[in-house]
């Protein structure tokens, strides 16, 4: 639903990002949106470099829920991962 | 177990449950990875009412939805545009500030998001869910409120924004903050300011940071309800839709449900008012953008 909702922003403002796009092709994606900012990329090659490298961050997220999870590794494994509870039933188990 | 009936140790309780759940997860043993996501779930909402909470918000929603944002600003053309000013300045007094604004539904991916970004522009100036746009609005909407009849100014370097997060956020970008800051490369700020709640307020942002970027963080929606549902965000009230996946349906329905509104609508309603958008390729906020107002379309306030 989201995903169709961006198609009408206003181009020249907002930048569209998928979690699934960023996670795997993590320094394309950034590169992308670098420059969608106006920022010139080659002075951000070591930054996406290092992003690449040790797939994982340490700043960042300061006051977020998500805190802890974005010092992980930067992983695939949680795209799509809602397809391994396709044969539970989660009506009743989450609900009752 | 049974005997442990005080409140910390059914939370404990409860917080095993969640930490057993990911376990299981991580064995692929899935069926019992839900029951414990379910069992935990069920407790923290019968502590905190997750429905009503979620019905709140929802009505929240729909409240902002149907608030059309200029007219939460009549009569209120010139001295709105004087007190936004003002207010930009006791954010960023060089004036060269750069916002770009992450929202998304919340587990969406918005603080992965943030992180990158931070990294990628080296900067420190990134101070997540401060709620901005959320202060800025209550100090607009109550200056119209208060003063905007009787013509009287407010003086913003008074502001007492109460909120911690963001007045540490005021005092950082004004050099005087405890948290280290640094320039870019030709001078100026960018500041990341991610808050997954500012969706609410986010047909604010041409308005006040008319020069600002807006990252929106989408995921499939299939994983972010499990998500929201898998992680224990404890007695935070925001987050209490996220103990009941019908909860979570509703809220997302909600949400999106502003968020079409207003990207369809209100962006464009707003730029005929207050005027196109910098046609500059400046990076830099400019904060003495003037008031446009589009008589010709009909709209002027």
């Amino acid at each position: 639903m989201l995903h169709k909702q961006e198609s009408v922003f206003d181009k020249d403002t907002t930048i569209r990002v998928r979690y699934e796009d960023l996670v795997e092709n993590t320094a394309q994606e950034m590169s992308r949106i670098v420059a969608a900012l106006g920022y010139d990329k080659e002075n951000n090659t070591s930054t996406m470099m290092s992003i690449g490298s040790s797939g994982h961050l340490d700043n960042g997220g300061k006051s977020s829920h998500s805190k802890f999870q974005v010092r992980q590794p930067i992983t695939k494994e949680r795209v799509g991962f809602w397809k391994n509870f396709i044969d539970v039933n989660l009506i009743d188990s989450g609900n009752t | 177990m049974t005997h442990m009936t005080d409140g910390g140790a059914q939370k404990r309780l409860t917080s095993l449950k969640f930490t057993i759940g990911a376990l299981f997860y991580d064995l692929k043993e899935y069926t019992q990875s839900m029951d414990f996501y379910a069992a935990a779930n069920k407790e923290v909402s019968s502590r905190i009412e997750g429905k009503r909470m979620t019905d709140k918000y929802l009505d929240f929603f729909r409240t902002m939805r149907n608030a059309h944002p200029l007219s939460l600003f009549k009569n209120v053309t010139d001295p709105f545009h004087q007190q936004h000013s003002k207010l930009l300045a006791s954010i960023c007094p060089d004036q060269r500030c750069t916002f770009t604004f992450i929202i998304g539904f919340p587990r969406s991916g918005t603080t992965l998001m943030e992180s990158l970004l931070t990294a990628a522009l080296q900067t420190d100036f990134s101070f997540g869910e401060i709620g901005l746009l959320r202060a800025m609005y209550m100090k607009l909407r109550q200056f119209q409120l208060d003063y905007a009849d009787e013509g009287t100014d407010i003086d913003f370097e008074e502001i007492n924004f109460r909120d911690r997060a963001l007045t540490n956020f005021i005092n950082s970008v004004r050099g005087n903050g405890d948290i280290e800051s640094r320039d870019l490369d030709g001078g100026g700020k960018h500041i990341i300011v991610k808050n997954c709640f500012d969706v609410a307020y986010a047909y604010l942002v041409p308005i006040f940071f008319p020069s600002a970027k807006i990252i929106f963080v989408s995921r499939e929606f299939e994983d972010i309800r499990l998500s929201n549902f898998f992680l224990n965000f404890g007695n935070i009230d925001d987050m209490s839709y996220a103990f009941d996946l019908d909860n979570i349906d509703r809220y997302f329905y909600g949400y999106s449900d502003l968020v079409g509104y207003w990207v369809s609508y209100l962006w464009w309603s707003s730029q005929l008012y207050f005027g196109s958008r910098s046609n500059t390729t400046s990076q830099h906020h400019n904060i003495t953008h003037t008031n446009k107002c589009a008589s010709q379309a009909g709209i002027c306030l």
